[in-house]
């Protein structure tokens, strides 16, 4: 199950990347079929936004009962992905809210910039993560 | 090569970060030779991060590979480059395609100055890393 959910974020993180700039090709404001496609992946970002939390918080919880006092590469990863899943799904759900169910003139079209290029950097991670861990427990 | 390619990195970097501040002097409304200079170096700024993502990913599985868990410069410095350069890359290749290609033309202002300010930084030392070490 992690395999294939991991597998699927790193597929999905490419996936957006590439639709990222693929649009300024085939619908660069965003008004037709590129909106639609965006339309489509908002919910998966807030999905795989909400398992890097849950994943980030699993490895913080492991971090924090650890007995390493030290600078770790896991302290380190488990805290990127944490609070960077945090900020995503905030700015997202603000931005994705605002231009979908109430004011289009309260999605900030920066915002959707700065989310479109964190959102492939965060879940690529992750999934890998996933698809290599052996433990049972991320999911549990 | 290493040398030729960190050469190369960190030419763009000290070119892009002069040419950022020389075309307020020369060019401010970036209509004339201004932006001829932005249309050659735009290519040349996708290729050196490409070299980037490359240098950078080969250092990364060589780190993932190793049994350490305790956090490096290395680990710190290869993450920075790898990711830095992934993001970079797609700013400015969304950024390039819409000033350029893209019809009607859409692109943001703010985000090549942010593009601008970046590149360099992650470019120089992505070059002197390149430049020190033996193999890419």
């Amino acid at each position: 199950m992690k395999k294939i959910v991991g597998i699927a974020m790193q597929v999905f993180a490419v996936v957006f990347w590439v639709q990222f700039v693929a649009i300024q090709l085939y619908d660069p404001m965003s008004e037709g079929f590129g909106a639609l496609v965006w339309q489509i992946f908002d919910p998966f970002v807030a999905a795989g936004a909400l398992i890097t939390i849950y994943v980030g918080f699993r490895r913080k919880q492991d971090v924090d009962n650890a007995q390493e006092g030290g600078l770790t590469k896991e302290y380190f990863e488990a805290n990127v992905t944490l609070y960077g899943g945090i900020i995503l799904i905030h700015a997202l759900l603000w931005n994705w809210v605002g231009s979908r169910l109430l004011e289009p003139e309260m999605s900030l079209p920066w915002l959707w910039i700065f989310i479109d290029i964190s959102v492939p950097l965060l879940l690529f991670p992750v999934g890998r993560h996933l698809a290599r861990s052996n433990s049972a427990e991320q999911f549990a | 090569m290493n040398k030729i390619m960190g050469n190369f990195l960190k030419g763009v970097a000290v070119v892009v970060w002069v040419q950022f501040l020389a075309i307020l002097f020369y060019d401010p409304a970036q209509e004339g030779v201004g932006f001829q200079i932005w249309s050659v170096l735009d290519p040349l700024m996708v290729l050196a991060i490409l070299v980037t993502i490359w240098s950078a990913f080969r250092r990364k599985v060589e780190i993932d590979s190793l049994s350490e868990s305790s956090l490096s410069r290395e680990y710190i410095e290869t993450n920075i480059a790898l990711y830095g350069g992934i993001a970079l890359l797609a700013a400015l290749l969304w950024n390039w395609i819409g000033s350029r290609w893209s019809y009607p033309l859409v692109s943001f202002q703010w985000l090549w100055i942010l593009i601008d300010l970046a590149l360099p930084l992650l470019l120089f030392s992505a070059g002197r890393r390149l430049t020190k070490t033996e193999a890419l």
